[in-house]
């Protein structure tokens, strides 16, 4: 039985995402419905927060928000202060970890490409060429276990788990404040899983916030701070493992 | 060798009437090996007593869907298989396709892992599940269908099966397919990852349902703790081969292969931190080497498992544990 | 970052497996130069369509290398037989058939490949921007395509010439309108599918600017359909420019044209029928050609 050793208490700083009075429409303005009405939600530098329901409750939707994919219906939000998404410049502050990773990396790039491709960003001054990206690519491909794998490699030669760790590392290369997981472990196996919370895990403790949506009860309660349940439009919070009141006091 | 059954099986589900040794699902020594040369099944024994639950456990690629395709005959033409696969004293490897689709839905049954795959998207659920018996060329008896889905658990059953597959939810949709796969009453059901397409708080309903059609079940699943709470006997599987089989509430309290302990240890349960992952990756098919698959990734290894492949003894195939 | 150490994957990526498959998506295939080469000369039709191809070659290269003016009005002797001197016969005013063949082919073939060139980088451009820009840049265009996809492209293409007048280059410009609508359609479809796409999600969030991520995850595919698509088409400008030429709307005579000598061998047919031969056979054999091997590129590209 393991306990996690890292400080689990998040800063109590300015919140890296800010949703306020937040609602969620399917269908048109007229005729759709409301599944997410006056959701309000915060998650500070090195949270995890967890969201939990069945599919077709709006989780996936109000991941898309707080990208700045989409907009809502109606509700502000914020992200590290600033309005979002018109007040928001797109410079990796806000990455996206999707449910099938091999769908999220393009499937003629090979992975050395997709993995440095943050790096070309207009915000960066200096852009490495293919050589160097190349080299980069490898640097952090060994930091997740991947070291034997070919940088030349395309997706689809790899399995589900190792395009899902690729992407997760195309997520951090960008140096986000937060990142957005949209069911990471779906499709995966139990172990390959497990090695996908710990790469998370262990994104928050360098201070990076993380919004994960789920459907696996026990996956969240272990790896988040809180998790927040949606019923009927609404929300229920509740505290995870990784809480500070969950934690045994230390000696 | 005997193939293990379970002590005892849990409470309010339907006892077995006779569990003479040619009923139920009895697997002998199955290998099967893919016209590409990858041996996916390598001498897997087990044995599903009529009304018990076995599942087979494992990770992607150790070939528990192969052991379920096997058992219903559904492996492509040319798969080269050995051992026997006997249903209620019949044998099914190697029969012919008329006497196996005599079997399908009759003596045996099949719930998919993808329900929304498993129904025609144009035709409505009830529609569906009639043709459980139109198949066989049987007029389903009044109300079979309705009754069926109300059993289940399904409220309004009635308006409910006039609709399409995509205007149910996925848990309600699985029961809809475990009541057609159930319909003649088969003594053996294959599921084959149920659950795995649904929410994890549906995966319950859905396998309480299975047990509630009384038949055998062969549960093919990932998830050890799911399986442990609806289950009487679990076998794990490993790189094609069993590597540990017993009660249920014993294995998961106390795994004695490595493998089940790491698979146990990876698998999130509140409370314990986060879930320990295994290192490595599991061994390809088409690669045989002479010590024990898991050897590479063992962390109880000895030099013995390099060289010998370990014997299933009493259940479990394990050198470290037999030098105990 | 920091390491970490519990995960360590052995040697090279895992070899597919029947049931991984569902976890893992296959990349269409490219194209590649080997691949289109096997495609088209490893088939049957493949390899009929390269023969007409052959044949229509020669017949140009040839005819080209004459030393007999195509145009020119002869004093030669009109309506002869195939001779020695003459392949292919002569014509109404004795002009050698051959050369008139081959410069009709010029003709035809350089207006088709400008056809295509045109509506395959109209289209790019235009589908590209009303698929990924939507909202009101794609209603206007698309009502734009939905009306010229409206009018059949040998009457739309008659209409423009007939409002500007006859000529080669009207004509290329009138058979354009029809393909660039249809073509933009395409596009269009291809690149809204892409638009959601998770990886261009990740670019954009990225920071990476639009037009490079533009250029990298959708232009290339979209390229190669497009590619396939406008080969396929390239037979029926072949013939849509002999049809409008028959009709005396296309290249203006003297300028040798396949259509063209058709029309004019009509009257002769009765006495001189290899007149109506030639241009025919060309025409039939370059639409051949061009459809088999099209074909076949394309179902090298899906397998």
């Amino acid at each position: 039985m393991t306990l996690p050793t890292s400080p689990a208490a998040p800063q109590a700083a300015a919140p890296v995402l800010d949703l306020r009075d937040i609602w969620i429409r399917y269908g048109s303005a007229r005729a759709g419905h409301d599944v997410l009405r006056g959701i309000s939600l915060t998650v500070s530098p090195g949270e995890i927060v967890g969201i939990q329901g069945p599919s077709g409750c709006g989780k996936s939707t109000l991941l898309r928000v707080a990208s700045t994919l989409e907009k809502p219906h109606r509700g502000t939000v914020r992200v590290c202060g600033k309005d979002a998404p018109r007040g928001w410049r797109r410079d990796g502050t806000v990455m996206p970890v999707n449910q099938n990773a091999a769908g999220a990396l393009d499937p003629h790039w090979p992975i050395w490409r997709t993995i440095t491709e943050p790096l070309t960003a207009r915000h960066h001054d200096h852009r490495p060429s293919p050589a160097q990206r190349r080299a980069i690519a490898h640097e952090h491909l060994c930091t997740v276990g991947l070291d034997g794998l070919n940088p030349d490699a395309l997706p689809g030669q790899l399995s589900g788990g190792q395009c899902q760790r690729i992407a997760i590392l195309r997520a951090l290369i960008a140096e986000p404040r937060l990142l957005v997981a949209d069911e990471p472990t779906a499709a995966l196996d139990v172990s390959v899983a497990a090695g996908v919370l710990r790469l998370l895990a262990d994104a928050a403790t360098r201070g990076i916030a993380i919004l994960i949506a789920s459907h696996d009860r026990t996956a969240l309660q272990v790896l988040c701070h809180r998790v927040v349940e949606f019923h009927d439009g609404g929300l229920r919070e509740r505290h995870g493992d990784r809480h500070p009141s969950s934690l045994p006091a230390t000696a | 060798m005997t193939p293990p059954t379970s002590s005892a099986g849990a409470p309010g589900r339907p006892q077995p009437a006779d569990a003479t040794p040619s009923n139920g699902l009895r697997v002998d020594e199955l290998t099967v090996t893919y016209p590409g040369g990858a041996r996916a099944v390598r001498g897997i024994s087990l044995a599903v007593e009529p009304g018990q639950c076995l599942a087979l456990v494992g990770e992607s690629g150790c070939g528990k869907s192969t052991v379920a395709k096997a058992v219903l005959g559904l492996l492509p033409h040319a798969t080269h298989l050995t051992g026997s696969i006997t249903i209620d004293g019949q044998e099914i490897a190697g029969a012919p396709e008329t006497a196996l689709r005599k079997l399908r839905g009759l003596r045996v049954g099949l719930v998919a892992q993808d329900p929304m795959r498993s129904f025609n998207p144009l035709l409505s659920v009830g529609t569906s599940v009639t043709e459980s018996w139109r198949v066989h060329r049987q007029r389903p008896p009044r109300d079979a269908v309705t009754d069926a889905l109300t059993a289940l658990g399904i409220p309004e059953a009635r308006t409910r099966s006039g609709k399409r597959p995509h205007e149910w939810s996925g848990g309600m949709l699985q029961r809809a397919a475990i009541a057609a796969a159930g319909a003649h009453t088969p003594p053996l059901i294959v599921a084959d990852e149920p659950t795995s397409a649904l929410d994890a708080d549906r995966a319950d309903a859905v396998l309480e349902a299975l047990r509630a059609t009384g038949a055998g079940i062969l549960l093919i699943s990932h998830d050890l703790h799911l399986v442990g709470r609806h289950s009487d006997t679990i076998s794990v599987m490993y790189a094609g081969r069993l590597v540990e089989s017993g009660p249920a509430a014993d294995l998961l309290a106390d795994p004695r292969h490595p493998y089940s302990a790491a698979l146990l240890a990876a698998t999130p349960r509140p409370g314990q931190g986060l879930p320990v992952p295994l290192p490595g990756a599991p061994p390809p098919l088409d690669q045989g080497g002479p010590g024990c698959s898991f050897a590479p990734r063992c962390p109880a290894v000895m030099d013995d498992c390099h060289t010998r492949h370990p014997e299933l003894r009493n259940h479990l195939a394990c050198h470290r544990q037999e030098a105990r | 970052m920091s390491a970490v150490t519990d995960r360590v994957e052995t040697g090279a990526p895992a070899p597919r497996r029947p049931w991984q498959l569902r976890r893992t998506r296959q990349p269409a295939p490219r194209l590649t130069k080997r691949r289109a080469v096997r495609a088209v000369a490893g088939t049957t039709a493949g390899r009929i369509g390269l023969l007409c191809a052959l044949v229509v070659t020669a017949v140009i290269v040839v005819g080209s290398l004459r030393h007999y003016d195509a145009t020119a009005v002869n004093i030669g002797s009109p309506f002869q037989g195939p001779s020695w001197a003459h392949p292919l016969g002569t014509d109404d005013y004795g002009r050698d058939e051959l050369a008139r063949v081959a410069a009709g082919g010029r003709t035809s073939l350089l207006a088709a490949t400008l056809v295509m060139a045109a509506a395959t980088a109209i289209a790019l451009v235009l589908g590209t921007a009303a698929g990924l820009l939507g909202g009101p840049v794609d209603s206007v265009l698309m009502r734009i395509m939905d009306v010229l996809l409206s009018i059949p492209s040998l009457v739309l293409a008659m209409a423009v010439i007939g409002a500007f007048g006859p000529g080669f280059g009207h004509l290329v410009i009138a058979l354009s309108i029809s393909y660039i609508a249809s073509f933009t359609k395409m596009t269009r479809a291809f690149a809204l599918s892409r638009r959601h796409s998770p990886d261009l999600a990740a670019a954009r969030l990225a920071g990476v600017g639009w037009w490079r991520s533009m250029l990298g995850h959708v232009a290339p595919r979209i390229g190669g359909q497009l590619t396939i698509v406008s080969t396929l088409s390239f037979g029926d400008v072949v013939i849509s420019i002999a049809a409008l030429s028959f009709l005396g709307l296309g290249v203006q005579p003297p300028t040798p044209e396949w259509g063209a000598m058709l029309s004019d061998a009509r009257s002769a047919a009765a006495h001189a029928p290899w007149l109506l031969l030639a241009p025919g056979l060309a025409i039939v054999l370059t639409a051949v050609a061009v459809n088999l091997i099209a074909d076949a590129l394309r179902e090298g590209d899906s397998a």
